[in-house]
């Protein structure tokens, strides 16, 4: 409710009050007035408004840059939060708004710097070079190295902003040991539960929740998702509390928004799955269940969901478990059946309306006709007398079906026996409280439940969040005001894919099915694999590029039979990704031996698990070594990010070649051989997606100074010149050319403009007219990207270049379609399908029954739920030990010196007693009493699973967390050299010591939280 | 001739939604940039404390927005001995650099301390970053909020107005009948700080009354 802001509602109701091309337009020129004050300050000094986005985190909020001009000098002085950019709404956080801060900070690296000879790494001893230098230094260093012994180590920048061209160059580098960061230590471990329900995959921008319409929200952990802060997220919520929404927070602390909640449920760490399961089981088994709730969204479970889909007891083909399935005709790659086959081509219903068992479509948004096109009438619970028959009919076509029930049964049934009277035992939150919660959230609709990201990691986060989302679906909360409503562009990838199957794809695929890869091998591709949506991007990837003979009856058989994993972790490019290997290895020696054995990794693709093997010379292939011998990094800092920090300073002292892409000196880049100097977001130019808008949106950056300061290059240019010059090399060699000649970079440029366009599904011959125009004039690749950016922008709205350019050039931000209209032709999967192979919202997940038929059943991956007890000590700690869990500080991004080094951020952190809060560690002073401990006093903090894992930090004594644990805000504390605003451990604790290395087996999540630690007094 | 001249003139009211803030500090990032304040001194024009209110169980966290508050019956306007201080027609208390002292007289007479000293070195420092040409702040001088009165006036609303990611601080003009934040002051909805004080602020806050009485003692 403000005077010069219209709300988001008004806002689009205005826009859909009109029609057509009038609406466009309208719907753009609303609220337009930070870009038409020319004059702020001082009269005479011109201003400019250039557009951007910030880049501090994975929120990209939409930004203006106030250039100033006097006296025939510029200026950029202030950033404002860009109006039309739908996520943000014209507001930036305390990190977006101190970008200039990161633009002009002297601790910046300006030039390509080389280490110098004889000296060792971590010692900070560079000397600049030139770009021509710094290639060719890499380039002859690389000779020699397989792409099989390449590391490589991303973080969400070149996943959400540049995955056209990161992918890609991966591909032609061939390089696919990839930890992709945000896997195992955020959305990945956090989100597969929620992309498992709903089949987006990078969550960083598919789904904002719809809190501004919300009645009722529930917030488990996830502070940082919400309050620490994304800033849509933040101001969606900042409108729900006004709105008169109510809200729930679960969590050990009062995080800021356990400050805001009505109801703040202090919870034992680590087990809001049990209080999670226990909320389902009052939804579906007290009184709520059958009233209110059914009459609400019965048509949804029946129509759109896979509730009533019948399941089927049945033995695991392997383990010989008792197993559920889902009874649908699996088939392998060449369409024939198949029970351990990857793709459904039907699922089965009992039809209510005809009384008789009906056959549905595979991939399809709906359950109302069957696959003879006849409508039906799913039953969400069968009576006894038609199961009983049924079950005989099932019997005589295949005896080793024990039972049968739908997916709503078999739910209801599991779910009996986690009541909240259990819960409170293992929560400690009282059996009313949860009573209370769960009857709100199912009858105070719409209600949410926010996903989150980065907080507390725990095995049983992925069933959490599975559990939660499921919640979500149950109450019709998906793509729903008030509810779970996913961006623009994800949406719009969805329907054109459903547009393409329903035109070609089933046909080329040979059925109403989905199976991959589509995009791989790249000459024969059926789909772009970059345009594929959601899960299906992920799925291409792994069953197309890193798994491909996981449909080979023969690699399967050896895998299983001769022990030999090799054929089955073989990728495409012919070598085994480290992480598969180790995978694969780890689960034969568990199936050898399962009491004394770990299990490996069910889906470990982007995550660094068997890597220390690897480096450490003790990972086997067919009797051969396989060691790491070069390590790239672009714009991450595993030192401080990872529980194996540590162990990476001693991986990159032994390596061959370390080259690191990033704009700050960090704790990582330290120990290059190479760094080469990324641009920040303020000195870009480009046109990117728009994720997380709710409308179809597209973006511009515009660079805040006329010239990069230094002599940085924009990342996606040094990938494209990297990957040229190391293709070009090779064709040289056959060729017989000159390698480092420009003949030599011109043929491998053509060779990664072909593999950008198969993977893209851009036209060759426009895409590379423009890249070769662009390098002719001297102009960069991404120049040409961008041009070919805007047409296809321009393509896709039907409306001339010049017009995007014009509508970009004013507002920064073009929002090319309204959510409202979106959801009228697209909703998911009201009118169109998931991107899950079944299509439908899935509360019996076939992605983890998947994981099911190949490693047998584990409750980590149960395709409904299951409660997964936590392996930490759950009783009589000693006097100094606590349970531990940890978050993020709102004014900084996780391990980003960027914002750790950024000056004005760390004057606010060092403001009063922002210091304690954001620094230090958290301790009851009930505990503080019983140690002696006082505030401010340091301390030594050691992880009782591997003691070697410790910290010193200092004290804050606070009753805002309970008394058995402690909270570490995270990652204050860098060491890089080189940075001179940076606060030092341990006036900043440094968490990523005190984590060991620990992972679930889903996605290789790291369980940073599931030990004990002990405090120890050093020092006042 | 007095009506037509509310009409032309706003009355602005600056509201803080206590209920809403999430201490995120964004509004500080934002002042400090916008108004060149010198944050490497621990000088700020607008702030966010953080308490701890009540105990176990019920223990509250607290995020306290502060500003100057525009007194309409104001101290450091009195106790300005030169008219450094003065107020704009439409009643935002500001400081002219050019005639302050820095005597500090304002600083002592303010019930809210909303004001320190801008001293030589920070606007050296200010010089340094921002460049001599584009330093807002060129002579030594007593610093305060001005509601951003270069940006109020061109249609803008202050910077950490325009920022607060949750709303929790709002624009209006009381002289707008239709403004829906100028309808919480109306209302009694949002109250000023130190009532007993009679300093009249044009600050109003929401939500005053249901913080804790230990917090709402602090904050009086
Ligand atoms: S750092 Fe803040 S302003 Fe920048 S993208 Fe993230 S949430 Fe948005
Ligand atoms: S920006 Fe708004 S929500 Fe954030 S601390 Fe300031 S007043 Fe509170």
């Amino acid at each position: 409710m403000l005077k010069s802001k219209i709300t988001r509602r008004e806002f689009l109701k205005g826009s859909v009050a009109l029609t057509g091309a009038a609406a466009a337009l309208t719907f753009l020129q609303l609220n337009s007035k930070k870009l038409n004050a020319t004059e702020v300050y001082t009269p005479g000094w011109k201003i400019e408004w250039r557009p951007n986005m910030c880049a501090f985190c994975a929120n990209v909020c939409g930004e203006v840059i106030r250039v100033h001009e006097k006296n025939g000098l510029k200026r950029p002085l202030k950033l404002e939060g860009n109006e039309h950019d739908n996520y943000n709404q014209g507001k930036l956080c305390a990190r977006g708004q101190s970008g200039l801060k990161y633009l002009f900070n002297p601790d910046r690296i300006t030039t390509p710097l080389i280490r110098i000879p004889g000296s060792k790494r971590g010692e900070w001893k560079f000397k600049k070079a030139t770009w021509q230098e710094a290639y060719a230094y890499i380039m002859q260093k690389m000779q020699g190295i397989h792409p099989s012994e390449v590391i490589f180590l991303g973080g969400w920048h070149g996943c959400a902003q540049y995955r056209p061209i990161m992918f890609p160059a991966i591909y032609a580098f061939q390089t696919l040991n990839i930890w992709g960061a945000p896997i195992q230590n955020c959305v990945g471990i956090e989100h597969i539960g929620i992309h498992a329900t709903f089949g987006y995959f990078n969550t960083h921008d598919e789904m904002v929740v719809d809190f501004e319409n919300a009645n009722y929200i529930l917030i488990v952990r996830s502070n940082a998702s919400l309050t620490g802060i994304s800033t849509g997220r933040a101001h969606r919520f900042g409108e729900a509390i006004k709105n008169g929404a109510e809200v729930c927070v679960v969590d050990v602390r009062r995080s800021e928004a356990a400050a805001r909640a009505h109801k703040w449920l202090r919870i034992k760490p680590g087990t809001d799955l049990a209080f999670a399961l226990a909320l389902l089981n009052v939804i579906l088994h007290e009184k709520y269940y059958g009233k209110e709730l059914y009459a609400h969204n019965i048509d949804f479970l029946k129509y759109h969901t896979n509730a009533p889909f019948l399941v089927v007891k049945m033995k695991h083909p392997v383990t010989k478990q008792e197993t559920w399935w889902l009874m649908a005709d699996k088939v392998d790659q060449n369409g024939k059946p198949s029970p351990m086959g990857l793709w459904y081509k039907h699922f089965y219903v009992w039809d209510e309306r005809n009384n008789k068992l009906a056959q549905l479509q595979g991939y399809l948004n709906h359950n109302k006709i069957d696959t003879q096109g006849n409508p039906i009438e799913p039953a969400l619970e069968l009576n006894e007398e038609v199961r009983k028959n049924l079950l005989e009919q099932l019997k005589k076509q295949n005896p080793a079906i024990e039972d049968v029930k739908t997916a709503w049964e078999l739910l209801k049934e599991k779910t009996k026996q986690y009541t909240p009277e259990w819960a409170e035992k293992i929560t400690e939150i009282p059996a009313e409280d949860i009573r209370e919660v769960a009857i709100k959230f199912a009858t105070k609709r719409p209600s949410a439940v926010e996903p989150g990201i980065y907080d507390a990691r725990y095995a049983n986060t992925v069933q959490l969040r599975k559990v939660l989302a499921m919640m979500q679906a149950i109450i019709n909360g998906h793509d729903n005001i008030g509810g779970y409503i996913v961006g623009g562009e994800y949406r719009h990838k969805v329907a054109k894919f459903w547009e393409w199957l329903n035109k070609e794809g089933f046909e080329k695929i040979g059925g109403n099915y989905v199976k991959f890869p589509l995009g791989f091998p790249l000459e024969n591709a059926l789909y772009p694999t970059m345009k594929l949506p959601g899960m299906f991007l992920m799925l291409d990837w792994f069953f197309g590029l890193i798994m491909p003979n996981s449909q080979n009856p023969k690699a399967v058989m050896d895998y299983l039979q001769k022990g030999d994993p090799t054929l089955l972790a073989t990728n495409i490019f012919g070598y085994q990704n480290i992480e598969v290997l180790a995978s694969l290895q780890q689960w034969l020696r568990f199936m050898q031996n399962p009491q004394k054995e770990e299990p490996g990794v069910a889906l470990p693709a982007f995550g660094d698990y068997g890597w220390d093997k690897a480096f450490e010379g003790k990972l086997q292939v067919n009797g051969k070594t396989y060691k790491p011998k070069a390590i790239w990094g672009y714009a991450i800092n595993p030192v401080l990010g990872s529980p194996y920090g540590d162990k990476w300073k001693k991986w990159m002292e032994e390596a061959q070649l370390v080259v690191f892409v990033d704009t700050m000196p960090t704790d990582s880049n330290v120990y290059a051989d190479v760094i080469l100097p990324d641009i920040t977001f303020l000195e870009r130019d480009e046109i990117l997606g728009k994720g997380n808008s709710h409308h179809l949106a597209v973006i511009e950056r515009k660079p805040a100074v006329d010239k990069p300061i230094g002599e940085g290059k924009h990342a996606v240019d040094q990938f494209f010149e990297m990957a040229s010059g190391m293709i070009g090399a090779q064709i040289a060699q056959q060729k017989g050319l000159n390698p480092m000649s420009k003949e030599a970079f011109m043929e491998g440029a053509k060779y990664f403009v072909q593999i950008a366009c198969a993977m893209n599904g851009w036209d060759y011959k426009e895409f590379s007219s423009k890249v070769f125009g662009a390098l002719q004039e001297g102009k960069p690749f991404t120049y040409a990207l961008k041009e070919f950016t805007l047409e296809e922008v321009a393509k896709e709205a039907g409306k001339p270049v010049e017009y995007v350019q014009k509508v970009l050039d004013q507002y920064g931000v073009y929002n090319i379609e309204p959510l409202e209209e979106l959801l009228e032709k697209w909703a998911i999967p009201e009118k169109i399908p998931t991107s899950l192979p079944s299509g439908r919202v899935e509360l019996f997940s076939t992605l983890f029954e998947i994981v099911q038929s190949f490693f047998g059943y584990f409750p980590n991956w149960d395709p409904l739920c299951a409660y997964v007890p936590l392996r930490r000590k759950e009783s009589n700690l000693e006097a100094d030990e606590f349970f531990v869990s940890h978050g993020k500080a709102p004014i900084f991004s996780h391990t980003g010196v960027h914002t750790l080094d950024n000056p004005l951020l760390v004057a606010i952190s060092e403001w009063k007693k922002l210091p304690e809060i954001y620094y230090r560690v958290w301790m009851n002073p009930k505990a503080a009493q019983r140690l002696g401990i006082k505030d401010g006093d340091l301390v030594e903090v050691i992880n009782t699973k591997d003691p070697n894992r410790k910290m010193k930090a200092q004290v804050f004594i606070t009753e805002w967390i309970r008394e058995d644990t402690i909270f570490v805000p995270f990652n204050g504390g860098t060491e890089a050299p080189e940075l001179h605003y940076a606060v030092r451990p341990p006036k900043a604790a440094r968490h990523v010591d005190l984590v060991h290395y620990e992972v679930e087996p889903v996605i290789a999540g790291y369980t940073r939280d599931e030990t004990t630690v002990k405090v120890r007094k050093i020092s006042a | 001739m007095q009506e037509q001249q509310n009409k032309q003139l706003p009355n602005w009211v600056f509201v803080i939604d206590l209920n809403t803030c999430v201490g995120c500090n964004a509004c500080m990032a934002a002042c400090a940039q916008e108004n060149q304040t010198p944050y490497w001194n621990e000088k700020w024009r607008t702030k966010v404390e953080q308490a701890e209110v009540g105990k176990g169980d019920n223990i509250g966290r607290i995020f306290f927005p502060r500003l100057c508050m525009h007194c309409q019956n104001t101290p450091c306007y009195y106790a300005c001995p030169t008219g450094a201080t003065y107020k704009t027609p439409e009643g935002v208390v500001m400081v002219n650099q050019d005639l302050c002292i820095g005597c500090e007289a304002c600083v002592t007479a303010c019930p809210y301390d909303a004001r320190y000293r801008y001293d030589y070195e920070d606007v050296e420092h200010n010089k340094q970053l921002f460049g001599e040409e584009f330093s807002i702040h060129q002579l030594p001088h007593i610093d305060k909020c001005t509601f951003c009165y270069h940006r109020i006036t061109k249609g803008l609303e202050p910077a950490c107005v325009s920022t607060c990611p949750t709303d929790c601080r709002m624009w209006g003009d009381l002289n707008d009948p239709n403004d829906p934040v100028a309808e919480i002051v109306r209302s009694g909805r949002a109250k000023p700080l130190a009532v007993h004080l009679g300093t009249d602020p044009k600050v109003f806050y929401v939500g005053l009354d249901t913080l804790p009485a230990p917090a709402k003692e602090e904050a009086e």
